[in-house]
């Protein structure tokens, strides 16, 4: 391939985007991919992630496939493609009916940003279409996903190593995440059957986020608190909940105090789900009370700060979810409410999804016996994630060492929630603690760091002066000529 | 019509032959043998697939609410009945207003197609070119983006203001209705509400709502057909079914039509016999001109029709009893028939617009 790599990628920028001046860590990253290297980017929630898997192919022509675990981040990031005047930009993944796949096939050679979910990526018929394209590269998206020490394994991830391996010249893989400890990196580079990655590391830190810890006894005293201080103080802000009940009933509880609230979770139809980010992106919904799942779609530049109601599982994940502040570089906050039970919950959602060893056996036996596994595993009374992790795990590894696997998985979960206890409970700098977790600590101590630096909320928040009137059902006529400005 | 009374509607009509799942399958508009027939024998086209996305606890909370109130009860065999009381609530139950039959599901599309031309509309006016799209189907996007290359090319937002409120005023609901139903549609700085919201803000439960609305799509639609306008028209393309059939049935029907028999269509089309048996009732049901005496002997025929109007009964495990010499199947195809004896069709096209009415009205 003859091809110049730009030296100064400024005009590139600008060409493509309007911006004059990349952000802190992109332009190295799309560096190394115009250069054809295997690339990892560690780069913290609203660095400008997108940015880097965008641009190379505009200097290298081709398509580029993302293959992107997480559905409702994929659909958010075509939308936000489509939003910025991109034709050339087509998903594959389970949503589209056959009708809508099988018109994206036809036309796979035009796209520019092809979007891939992992189990579409090794439907046999799909992979051999891709495999004719002209990849420029290939990006792993929300890469921690593939480590199982990630707090979002997604099982399925793991087929893209064997659809790598079978790949006779394999373009250059760019691994994107957010927040990726030492070993989900390594894990990173493995499964990628990466060559001498570029490591492009930047610390999660994110010193316009004032931390805060507070030690509550359960939740009755957490719902107080909320009440309390969300009546005092003002948004836009996300609840982050264990529950769909506890985000109906958080949301529910804010609205009988003219606080203009709405839930957020897997549970709600997708127009439902649309409307609230919709309203929540137009300021007219104030908190959002969510379930991790569906916070990831939400890319709203002002939200000034985000709550925990319960203890995350992983410091990735808190740190990620805590990340959707600010990102517009103001001042924000983030309030982890924390109570001693609050470990034995995360403990228990955290493992729900993991197979004891003792049923993967079980499963390897009937699977011995001719039965099928998502069979086995549905007698054996397993989620369908836990179905896709054992039948994974059995076919690489026979039953026993993936039974002993289920061990190694369970434990290293357990030791993430510990460390959070840990977390939750100890004293000194919050921040330079949060960091510690990932091994880092901060570049800057801000000026508003955390509660354990003497923060005082109340200096950054904004006092509520009014309640709220929510508006009353409007006549059918007036709405329309509204919505039309007529 | 509430949901309750939609339900206790369609019990009235399954006449304590069918267990609960029946209606379910039909809200859901499950298309199974099973269901198809129980649409055509009880007339419940009006119902058919109203609700694609109906969750079972929502159906069951409502069925125990009409249990506990004792309008409908079960019988031994768990087969659903409406009781005295039952049956006086269903007598003074106004029209169902429903089509379901006809757009199975399909009105949200138009919906959706409405939604966005009207959001899009509304931020391009105020100069915004940017905006997430409330529907992400890509199929709606593409209709929608279709349009404004065709129909809605040149045209100023007061016209199709104007078109969508005149269109409204003619189906002849009223204002409150037409004010909930256009309190989903969003546009800049205004976007429509979540079913809860609604359901906080009419006090009306979140199931009512969105009943209300299929039917009042229906109605709309319904309309539209009647007296098309050119943007309502294009935006309601394709959304009434061109054949009664299913995709499935329909391509084993041109199979038989080509001269294939039963077995040979399974194996070519790698399906199992009992699917392709569901099929061929399917057709029956649906084709006037079925060779019905090609599956069973004249005289059976005659006789299961006179069993089944003497016992005043469809249902199978009846019948079998009466004809042990007959296959289900056999039963089933000749069922499926009836009423529509030889050569005169006693079906009439629920799709005819402003039809609707003689299958779906009243009890």
């Amino acid at each position: 391939m003859d091809m110049t790599i730009p030296e100064n990628l400024d005009s590139l920028l600008k060409q493509v985007t309007g911006f004059d001046e990349f952000r802190e860590g992109q332009e190295e990253v799309i560096r190394s991919v115009i250069c054809g290297h295997d690339t990892i980017a560690v780069l913290p929630t609203g660095a400008g992630k997108s940015l880097c898997y965008q641009l190379p192919v505009h200097a290298l022509g081709g398509t580029v496939l993302i293959v992107s675990p997480l559905l409702s981040l994929m659909e958010d990031q075509v939308a936000q493609l489509k939003m910025k005047g991109e034709k050339r930009v087509a998903a594959l993944n389970s949503f589209l009916a056959p009708k809508e796949r099988s018109d994206v096939l036809a036309n796979l050679g035009r796209y520019r940003y092809l979007f891939i979910s992992p189990e579409m990526l090794i439907q046999p018929y799909i992979s051999g279409r891709i495999k004719q394209l002209k990849l420029a590269y290939i990006v792993a998206d929300e890469a921690h996903c593939i480590s199982q020490w990630g707090f979002d394994f997604r099982p399925d991830y793991l087929r893209l190593r064997e659809w790598l391996e079978a790949l006779e010249n394999r373009p250059p893989v760019l691994a994107l995440t957010a927040t990726a400890s030492e070993k989900a990196i390594r894990d990173i580079a493995d499964y990628l059957l990466m060559k001498q990655p570029q490591l492009f590391i930047h610390p999660p830190d994110r010193p316009n986020i004032a931390m805060e810890l507070i030690g509550l006894d359960g939740r009755e005293e957490k719902t107080e608190w909320i009440l309390e201080n969300l009546s005092r103080w003002k948004g836009p802000g996300i609840i982050y909940v264990q529950s769909r009940k506890r985000a109906e009933e958080l949301a529910d509880l804010l609205r009988s105090r003219q606080i203009s609230a709405a839930a957020f979770h897997a549970g709600m139809e997708t127009e439902d789900r649309i409307l609230v980010q919709q309203q929540y992106l137009n300021g007219e919904l104030e908190w959002i009370c969510a379930t991790n799942a569906f916070g990831m779609g939400i890319n709203k530049p002002d939200i000034r700060w985000i709550i925990h109601d319960h203890l995350p599982p992983s410091a990735a994940q808190y740190i990620q979810e805590i990340g959707r502040a600010g990102r517009d570089g103001g001042q924000s906050l983030s309030t982890l409410l924390y109570s001693e039970s609050d470990a034995d919950t995360a403990a228990f959602i955290a493992m729900d999804d993991l197979p004891e060893p003792e049923t993967v056996r079980f499963i390897g036996r009937c699977a011995a016996e001719g039965m099928d596994i998502a069979e086995a595993g549905e007698r054996a009374g397993l989620s369908e994630t836990a179905i896709r992790v054992v039948s994974y795990w059995l076919g690489r590894l026979g039953t026993e060492k993936a039974a002993s696997q289920m061990e190694s998985l369970a434990a290293g979960k357990r030791n993430e929630i510990i460390a959070m206890v840990r977390f939750a409970e100890g004293r000194g700098c919050i921040r330079s603690r949060a960091m510690g977790l990932f091994g880092y600590s901060p570049a800057v101590r801000p000026a508003h760091c955390c509660s354990e630096c003497g923060l005082e909320p109340p200096q950054i928040l904004i006092a509520r002066t009014s309640a709220e009137n929510t508006p009353g059902l409007l006549d059918w006529r007036k709405r329309i000529s509204g919505l039309f400005g007529v | 019509m509430s949901f309750d009374d939609i339900l206790l509607n369609i019990i009235s009509r399954l006449d304590g032959e069918r267990y609960k799942h029946a209606a379910f399958h039909l809200m859901k508009g499950k298309r199974s043998g099973q269901t198809l027939q129980d649409t055509e024998y009880y007339r419940l086209h009006p119902f058919f697939g109203m609700l694609p996305s109906l969750h079972a606890n929502d159906f069951n909370r409502c069925y125990q609410r009409l249990m506990a109130s004792g309008l409908i009860a079960e019988k031994e065999d768990g087969t659903v009945f409406l009781t005295a009381d039952g049956r006086k609530r269903a007598s003074s139950l106004g029209p169902v207003r429903l089509n379901g039959w006809v757009y199975r599901g399909m009105e949200q599309v138009f919906f959706a197609r409405l939604a966005l031309t009207i959001q899009t509309v509304s931020h391009v006016s105020a100069g915004d070119r940017m905006f997430m799209p409330v529907s992400a189907d890509p199929a709606v996007q593409r209709d929608v983006r279709n349009l404004f290359g065709t129909v809605l090319r040149g045209r100023k937002p007061v016209e199709i203001a104007l078109e969508i409120c005149e269109g409204l005023e003619s189906t002849g609901m009223e204002d409150d209705r037409l004010s909930r139903f256009a309190a989903r549609l969003t546009g800049k700085g205004m976007s429509g509400m979540t079913w809860h919201q609604l359901s906080g803000l009419t006090g009306m439960s979140e199931m009512d709502l969105k009943v209300e609305w299929v039917e009042s799509l229906h109605i709309w639609l319904d309309a539209i057909a009647d007296n098309p306008t050119p943007i309502l028209s294009a935006l309601s393309r394709g959304v009434r079914a061109e054949s009664p059939l299913t995709d499935s049935a329909k391509k084993t029907d041109e199979l038989y039509r080509a001269g294939m028999g039963m077995p040979e269509i399974a194996q070519r089309r790698n399906l199992k016999m009992s699917t392709i048996e569901d099929h061929f009732v399917e057709i029956a049901i649906n084709d006037p001109t079925f060779p019905l005496r090609k599956f069973a002997a004249p005289e059976d025929i005659e006789a299961v029709r006179n069993e089944a109007d003497r016992l005043a009964t469809r249902k199978l495990s009846v019948l079998k009893k009466s004809f042990p010499g007959l296959s289900y199947f056999q039963l089933r195809l000749i069922l499926a028939r009836l009423g529509k004896e030889d050569g005169q069709d006693g079906y009439d096209d629920p799709g005819k617009p402003g039809q609707p009415a003689k299958t779906g009205h009243g009890l």
